[in-house]
């Protein structure tokens, strides 16, 4: 029987196992990222671009790219397309003080920031509160709170051991859990919806994806949206202040 | 020969020879081409035209080495003729040759029962630069065949036919139709390479109605730009219309329509292909080197700039933004961003460039670095004028910039150095520092680089680690139930302590089964079976057991032959232990698998 589960266990992890990335042979993508910031010196910002997403085409990333990547939108003047740069960024080092800086210092340089949500100040800070943790670290923040609280669980309601407050221990744990998963969620809501306007000087949000569709409001370079939904080249996208309009596809950068 | 005879004669010679017209009448066959020159690679169209009622074989084309045909099919319809309606059926192919080279035609045969018609050879010259035989053409547009001919037609010209590189041409298509609903699917100018054009447009409010030769037609006009990139002569053409024709019974109608169409009403609904096979020739000459100024882009056409700011102060490290609005009668593809002169005291993004249809927006990016600028750059656009035939440089004024706030020139932008602020000197005491702004220097490692893919969550592994606590909890109620019954239900307890133990000692006893003593062997397998049952039916260990065992499982219906077995095992232990009789090697395989098999059953029955 121990045998049997064993097997099973064994078998199962086998086939659930994480996909590693796919290393490519042929592009040493170390040896891209130098050549980049070569580009970078001497003033040829396209190539070093183009030598960075070289390494991005091959399914790898890391903060540092998209961080180096971000300056070189910063002096082409690109300022969405650099902090689009630098938010990916922050999906991968978000402590960095060298990306805060920049990141900070391009959202200054918007012709208009994001306009009020009108959100809490308790749900904004809540939001917020694991803003210094990476999407992965978050996620196995709560993967592990959750096993953690499971074992727990187990422990005190099955076996019976340890079950001195265990009420009172178990519902603060939920709450903890419960009040964790909310800017885990958050994060994970911004990657797979999250948007920055790219587009060089403003783009028109309109309410019909038609060219020549009423204007419902203007977006401005840097601004961070929403993804509510795609339709052939337009994307409908709610605004911060929770305005919704449809723009063309080309004007937006998709987080994910 | 008398008068009579001479008479009949006369009429029969004259009932013949009106047959024999009227067969000629009959049925009129002619092959024409729409060009008899042309070039490699371009195909003109081959046109068999039947005119006679008609029950022909569909052609066959000769072989012709270094011709490829292609049937576009077959089109049929009524048209009247001096005065006499008759039926017109049309072939159409399309062909062409790689080569150079004269080909003929033909003859082609055409089969109507037992009467073969001929249609006259043609002859195409294919040769390399080689302009549309203007004759043949003249002759397909003069003497048109189609049922539509003269109903519906083409006519096509060009706003110039001398233009520079890079300057807007116009292609006009106007296409007239005796008051038949026209959808125009596609216009084909036939010309590959070298030039770049838009779509054509047609404004329903250019149509307008026109007399030719006695008859109104419906004038539709279908508009384009084009520019060519390189110089050369080029033939824009044969122009070729695809649409669907219909034609309504209702609304207006056509002056020579019958009287009996009128009132009765006729609908024809047909997909035709128009050509208009005089090309359109342009000449492409070079923009004149002499006078290009430097920072000339290639712009053509006669063009304003409009140039404002959109702040007239701002600090040292402010950036302002000028935007440069070109617009104008011209080619506006060409036009890119005005260059910037002299932007000393400035730090020049690149600029950005939008195109809105009948304007260029072009944004210029500025960072203000020394206190001393007193005005933005001066911008200048330059392009060349078709309408002067001359180069021109617009140069637009300056705009004032008022640097506000005190401060040292920021030579280049302030970095970083070991993540501490460098700070600008004050240039005077007790005023406030003010710092410079910029973004930190590039990073010299790629980091740690792993996937691009962040959604670990909707990865196996993650789903995995994600369910174990679901597992672990479905196993942990399991696993305490069983320990409950295990608590209180002892003839449970039992079962599982028996099945563990003879799970070893059968083990022992297999082990022994093909090498050990016989003694020992059925040793093992007499305390195997003694610890079993006493452990399985709580009975004390001892001599009784194998008739406690018995008299157990007799009470149980229908288990004798279970007993018997039991007892036969114990009876062949006491024999082949205690006696000199020696067992076969089958005997021992037998007391094995009996021994198994008792124990595998009582261990899966519920007594």
């Amino acid at each position: 029987m121990r045998k049997t589960l064993a097997i099973i266990f064994f078998s199962l992890f086998a086939f659930f196992a994480a996909d590693s990335p796919a290393e490519d042979t042929e592009l040493n993508p170390e040896k891209a990222f130098y050549r980049a910031n070569i580009d970078y010196e001497a003033g040829n910002y396209d190539k070093a671009l183009d030598e960075y997403s070289k390494v991005l085409a091959k399914g790898l990333a890391s903060g540092n790219i998209y961080y180096n990547m971000g300056n070189c939108y910063m002096k082409k003047g690109r300022v969405g397309k650099a902090i689009f740069c630098y938010e990916k960024s922050a999906q991968y080092v978000p402590r960095d003080s060298d990306l805060l800086s920049n990141r900070r210092y391009a959202k200054a340089l918007m012709k208009r920031p994001d306009p009020p949500s009108g959100e809490i100040k308790a749900l904004k800070w809540l939001l917020s509160s694991l803003d210094f943790l990476s999407m992965k670290e978050a996620i196995y923040l709560a993967l592990l709170f959750f096993c953690a609280f499971s074992v727990y669980l187990i422990v005190t309601k099955v076996f019976r051991v340890f079950t001195a407050f265990s009420n009172i221990a178990i519902t603060v744990m939920s709450l903890v859990f419960v009040l964790l998963l909310v800017p885990v969620a958050k994060k994970i809501h911004y990657y797979e919806k999250g948007a920055i306007v790219t587009a060089s000087l403003t783009t028109d949000a309109r309410y019909e994806p038609l060219k020549d569709a009423t204007v419902h409001f203007t977006l401005y370079e840097g601004m961070t949206v929403s993804i509510l939904r795609k339709k052939g080249d337009w994307a409908k996208v709610r605004r911060s202040d929770g305005k919704i309009g449809w723009v063309p596809g080309d004007t937006i950068d998709i987080m994910k | 020969m008398n008068k009579k005879s001479l008479i009949l004669i006369v009429i029969l010679m004259l009932l013949f020879s009106g047959k024999e017209t009227a067969k000629a009448m009959d049925l009129r066959m002619r092959a024409s081409l729409s060009a008899g020159k042309t070039s490699p690679g371009r195909q003109v169209a081959l046109l068999f035209t039947i005119q006679g009622k008609v029950n022909i074989e569909d052609p066959r084309l000769p072989f012709v080495e270094g011709l490829i045909f292609r049937d576009n099919g077959v089109s049929s319809g009524k048209e009247t003729v001096n005065g006499v309606e008759t039926e017109t059926t049309i072939y159409t192919f399309s062909v062409g040759a790689a080569k150079a080279g004269t080909y003929h035609i033909g003859p082609v045969l055409f089969k109507d029962g037992k009467n073969v018609y001929i249609a006259e050879p043609l002859i195409l010259e294919v040769s390399k630069g080689a302009q549309a035989d203007e004759a043949a053409v003249t002759k397909a547009q003069a003497k048109p065949s189609s049922p539509l001919a003269g109903r519906i037609f083409l006519e096509a010209r060009l706003s110039q036919e001398k233009v520079y590189v890079n300057q807007n041409v116009e292609i006009r298509v106007e296409l007239f139709s005796d008051w038949m609903e026209v959808m125009v699917q596609e216009i084909n100018d036939s010309l590959t390479g070298g030039y770049i054009s838009g779509k054509y447009t047609c404004d329903v409010g250019e149509s307008k109605v026109i007399e030719r030769d006695g008859t109104k037609f419906a004038r539709l006009l279908f508009k384009k730009s084009a520019y060519f990139i390189e110089p050369g002569v080029f033939d824009l053409g044969p122009l070729t219309m695809k649409c669907d024709v219909h034609r309504k019974a209702t609304g207006l109608l056509n002056d020579n329509e019958s009287f009996y169409s009128r009132f009765i009403g006729k609908n024809e609904f047909r997909s035709a292909e128009l050509p208009y096979g005089k090309p359109l020739k342009v000449e492409v000459v070079p923009l004149p080197a002499k006078g290009r100024p430097q920072n000339f882009k290639g712009a053509v056409g006669d063009f304003t700039v409009e140039v404002k700011a959109d702040r007239q102060s701002a600090a040292i490290g402010e950036s302002v933004t000028m935007t440069m609005v070109i617009s104008g009668d011209g080619n506006l593809d060409t036009v890119s961003a005005p260059a910037v002169k002299d932007a000393a005291g400035f730090m020049a993004y690149e600029p950005t460039v939008q195109r809105l249809g009948d304007r260029v927006v072009a944004q210029q990016v500025l960072r203000v670095q020394s206190p001393d600028v007193k005005e933005l750059p001066q911008i200048e656009f330059s392009f060349f004028s078709p309408t002067s035939n001359e180069y021109v440089s617009l140069k637009k004024a300056p705009l004032t910039l008022t640097v506000t706030g005190a401060g040292t020139a920021v030579t280049s932008l302030q970095w970083r150095e070991e993540k501490k602020e460098v700070p600008v000197a004050p240039s005077q005491p007790g005023t406030k520092e003010k710092l410079g702004e910029g973004i930190v220097y590039i990073k010299d490692a790629p980091g740690r680089l792993t996937s691009s893919r962040l959604d670990v969550y909707s990865t196996k592994g993650f789903l995995f680690i994600a369910g174990l606590p679901f597992l672990m909890l479905a196993g942990a109620v399991v696993a305490k139930k069983k320990l409950a019954r295990i608590t209180v239900d002892r003839t449970y307890l039992a079962r599982i302590e028996a099945s563990k133990k003879a799970k070893l000692n059968l083990a022992k006893a297999r082990s022994l089964a093909n090498r050990g003593p016989d003694k020992e062997f059925y040793d093992q397998i007499f305390k195997t079976m003694q610890e079993y049952l006493s452990t399985r039916f709580l009975l004390p260990e001892g001599g009784t057991i194998k008739e406690n065992t018995q008299a157990l499982l007799c009470q149980q219906a229908g288990k004798e032959p279970l007993a018997e077995e039991i007892e036969r095992i114990f009876d062949e232990c006491y024999i082949y232990k205690f006696t000199p009789i020696k067992p076969g090697e089958e005997d021992r395989k037998n007391t094995m698998a009996s021994a198994d098999k008792i124990i595998k059953y009582i261990n899966s029955a519920r007594f």
